[in-house]
């Protein structure tokens, strides 16, 4: 069971870790998310019927980011503060990769990023699993609980917003 | 999300289309979404768990394992020490259970004490008669068997009324009533 758990830690980890800190702009919280998932995995191991573990991950995860934003947004005016912090913070991380293309990857991922945080449920979520981490229909259907035909389309919606959102910003910095 | 049947349709129709083709759509708008879920994906992280969260895990995980050994541990234990207790428990024995010595101790006693005591006992015998569990009490056996079948052996009534049509109790003397 140990090293199933170990295997399914490296296979899922990273994937859970990326969205969490897209929903949550914030590192930290996302890493005691992610921990909190992955131990509740190590409690539910025996129960979980292999191949499922996925879907309960996700589900998991993006349950306890949802549950994080609702008791921040009783703190109105945190979310900008913490979004901006990580900025500065993917800022730092991308310049690693090189000075010539970090400033420009970074400015446009950096508006991406904080785009998509805003953008409601569940078209953040399917964005995030469809769109970045490419989740097959069948498994972004059963994690949230929603038909095919509707996670298409509502990605398809969600998408179109977030461009909206985008331009929106961009015609404001114009003006 | 909601909205009309026929935008449900159109939109999934365009994010077939979106989806299956590897060039931009001619449609502008379509080719600006078809731009943007690029660089979605370009936005996904290979990297995996962070070293040290994954050291966090881990470690949280392996701290859950004593506490689970530990249940094992006491679970063995209770069945090793409480079990043998209660399998050398002493069976409970029903409390109307009456044995056959008791028994001849009682047919003795009812033939030695005199006619008002048998009266008494008589009235007795029909008062507790409906509680006692008679066929446990293996009367066949023991001698004076007839006189304390008729003692405590419950008489229904509307048999007794309708087999000797006045008496309700066939051993009971209508005299012996009377005050």
């Amino acid at each position: 069971m140990t090293r199933r758990f170990k295997q399914l830690v490296d296979a899922h980890g990273g994937r859970l870790h990326q969205l969490a800190s897209l929903m949550l702009s914030s590192r930290d919280e996302a890493e005691d998310v992610v921990q909190d998932a992955l131990v509740k995995l190590w409690d539910r191991l025996a129960t979980l019927e292999p191949g499922r573990e996925l879907p309960w991950l996700v589900t998991c995860t993006r349950n306890a980011c949802l549950d994080r934003l609702r008791s921040r947004s009783r703190h109105r005016g945190l979310l900008q503060v913490v979004a901006g912090r990580d900025r500065i913070a993917a800022t730092q991380r991308d310049a690693e990769h090189g000075p010539a293309r970090s400033h420009e990857r970074s400015e446009a991922s950096g508006r991406l990023r904080t785009a998509l945080a805003k953008l409601p449920e569940p078209g953040r979520s399917l964005l995030i699993l469809r769109d970045i981490q490419e989740l097959d229909v069948a498994t972004v259907a059963r994690t949230l609980e929603l038909s095919e035909n509707q996670v298409k389309v509502y990605t398809f919606r969600a998408r179109r917003k977030l461009r909206e959102a985008l331009e929106e910003e961009l015609h404001e910095q114009v003006a | 999300m909601n909205k009309s049947p026929d935008s449900f349709e159109l939109d999934l129709e365009r994010e077939h289309l979106l989806q299956s083709g590897s060039h931009p759509p001619q449609d502008r708008a379509l080719a600006a979404d078809w731009h943007l879920r690029n660089q979605l994906r370009e936005l996904r992280d290979e990297a995996g768990l962070p070293p040290r969260l994954r050291r966090r895990v881990l470690n949280a995980r392996s701290r859950r394992v004593p506490a689970a050994w530990l249940s094992a541990v006491a679970a063995a234990l209770l069945v090793a020490v409480a079990l043998p207790v209660l399998r050398n428990a002493p069976e409970p024995t029903p409390a109307d259970a009456i044995g056959a010595a008791e028994m001849a101790e009682l047919g003795l006693a009812l033939s030695t004490i005199h006619d008002a005591g048998r009266r008494a006992a008589h009235l007795t015998g029909r008062g507790v008669s409906r509680g006692l569990v008679v066929p446990r009490l293996g009367l066949a056996e023991l001698p004076y068997a007839d006189w304390l079948q008729r003692t405590f052996q419950p008489v229904p009534r509307t048999s007794v009324l309708r087999a000797s049509g006045t008496h309700p109790d066939p051993d009971s003397n209508p005299q012996e009533k009377q005050p």
